[in-house]
């Protein structure tokens, strides 16, 4: 059987769709939220946050508790908590960042080595599993990403104000403390719609490779919002059609392939004089 | 248009100003100036409600429309990816309702604004682009756009060479004597901008001087002519 022959017969297995609607719907997030915390020098958030939901998937497997309810809460609520830490005068830099993901990590370990019974499909969530992608993670998927998309549009000019120069913002009646508090829970709920696809410890690469490519090109503050998104679209579409055809980890595959495109770009950027 | 009363600033423990009177009348262009860590953008930042006031009060006048133009650098704006009409169309953003959108009006107001800087055709460009004269105007058409009642500038003229400077502060004098627009400038460089200041604000956590910049120059002891100080650096303190 030819690799197009099997591409083809991808399409024939309702898991394959169901990636792929999926994976979109992080794409789109991901991309959506991205340019505002890599522009933040929030970056960091995102990996932070996918090892406590390392975490809350092991609390989840453990309680027989539906693992992305579980994640979407704790995952919330540990961004928010990072970010009012980080507010302190006592902890510098991304400190709380590392600070919550080391103690996530930890306590994660400490469930899945103590509890057994569940590493394999903890293993899936690790690192994305297409197969075990159900029909209601795709309704989810959908209906967080689109409400992602609506947030960041009805708040738009708030968040570019706020992303560029945040005492201009505050001085123009932008209230900044909500929403870094909006972003955070943005943050939030893309990490847990993208764990069943790309896996929590590759998801913040979906945040941040797409922003940092697309800001390579653009000009603008929305071109950088829209080509993200385009990007990691096309990545996302790529990347799981080629761990089908690969037999790879899902995640694993969309986050090379992410890098690839990112070092390519980069190094001909680079080789090119600036104009 | 703003009554600043007997205002101390904290950081923790260490007292940035201190019992601090000062009031802004509409037309006035004052300069503040002080030494390296006198405290004069943390009393822009305190009037302006970006910083908690420990002591004292800050009252609005007439609720002023005010712009405001940070103490920045082109620098930091390198690799940002926004267009200078991006930028520009921020400063209407406090007149704006939820949700907040930029229409065809506002579109024309920036362009007048860019147009009235003589900067039209930047407006397309990124503002990581720019030169240092190109991008402190960029940044006044931010704080122009709405047509403010007071312009605060922290700074502006710092990155600027001297021609580019006295362009900057011919702008400035224009917009106070045409367009009545008061303008409170922090500035270290009082030689430059002594031509167009009427009024001086010298601190040094507390008020050292505060009265017509014409007398100021007669009181040796409290000049910065006198007195001088390192140029150029960061006054956050």
């Amino acid at each position: 059987m030819t690799w197009f022959e099997e591409l083809l017969m991808a399409f024939d297995y309702g898991f394959m769709w169901r990636a792929l609607f999926v994976g979109i719907a992080v794409a789109i997030s991901g991309a959506f939220i991205g340019p505002f915390l890599v522009l933040k020098r929030f970056s960091m958030i995102g990996h932070g946050l996918a090892h406590v939901a390392f975490a809350a998937v092991a609390i989840g497997l453990v309680t027989n508790q539906e693992p992305f309810i579980v994640t979407l809460i704790l995952v919330v609520a540990a961004s928010i908590f990072i970010l009012k830490l980080n507010r302190s005068p006592r902890l510098q830099g991304d400190a709380a960042i590392a600070l919550t993901a080391a103690v996530a990590m930890a306590l994660g370990t400490v469930i899945a080595s103590t509890a057994g019974g569940f590493n394999v499909d903890l293993f899936s969530y690790l690192f994305g599993s297409i197969l075990t992608i159900q029909r209601i993670d795709v309704y989810l998927s959908i209906t967080f990403a689109a409400t992602i998309v609506v947030i960041v549009l009805l708040f738009y000019h708030d968040l570019f104000s706020l992303t560029y120069d945040e005492d201009f913002a505050r001085i123009s009646g932008v209230r900044a403390r909500r929403l870094n508090t909006l972003l955070a829970v943005l943050i939030g709920v893309t990490i847990a719609v993208g764990i069943r696809a790309v896996g929590t410890l590759l998801i913040s690469s979906l945040i941040i490779f797409p922003t940092i490519i697309a800001l390579q090109f653009s000009r603008g503050f929305k071109m950088t919002i829209l080509l993200a998104v385009l990007i990691s679209t096309v990545n996302v579409l790529f990347g799981l059609v080629s761990s089908f055809l690969l037999d790879w980890p899902s995640g694993s595959t969309i986050v090379l392939l992410n890098g690839v495109v990112f070092m390519a770009i980069y190094g001909i950027r680079l080789l090119k004089p600036q104009n | 248009m703003f009554h600043v009363e007997n205002m101390t600033v904290k950081y923790q423990s260490h007292v940035a100003i201190k019992d601090v009177d000062f009031t802004v009348k509409p037309k006035d262009f004052t300069a503040i100036i002080g030494p390296n860590g006198s405290g004069k953008t943390t009393l822009i930042k305190a009037m302006l409600g970006l910083l908690s006031i420990s002591k004292g009060s800050v009252e609005r006048k007439g609720s002023p429309r005010i712009g405001y133009l940070p103490q920045q650098t082109a620098a930091s704006d390198r690799f940002f990816p926004a267009t200078v009409g991006e930028i520009v169309a921020l400063g209407l953003l406090a007149d704006k309702r939820f949700p907040k959108t930029i229409g065809r009006h506002d579109k024309k107001r920036i362009a007048e604004t860019l147009d009235a800087l003589g900067i039209s055709a930047l407006r397309k460009k990124r503002i990581g682009a720019l030169s240092g004269g190109q991008h402190q105007r960029v940044l006044l058409a931010r704080a122009l756009v709405s047509e403010p009642d007071i312009l605060i500038l922290d700074e502006p003229t710092s990155a600027l060479d001297p021609s580019m400077r006295k362009a900057f502060l011919d702008i400035l004098k224009e917009l106070n004597e045409k367009r009545n627009v008061a303008i409170l400038l922090v500035t270290h460089d009082i030689a430059s901008a002594g031509a167009y200041i009427k009024r001086v604000l010298h601190i040094d956590q507390t008020v050292l001087y505060d009265g017509a910049y014409k007398a100021y120059l007669r009181q040796p002891v409290r000049s910065p002519f006198e007195a001088p100080h390192a140029d150029g650096e960061d006054d956050e303190t």
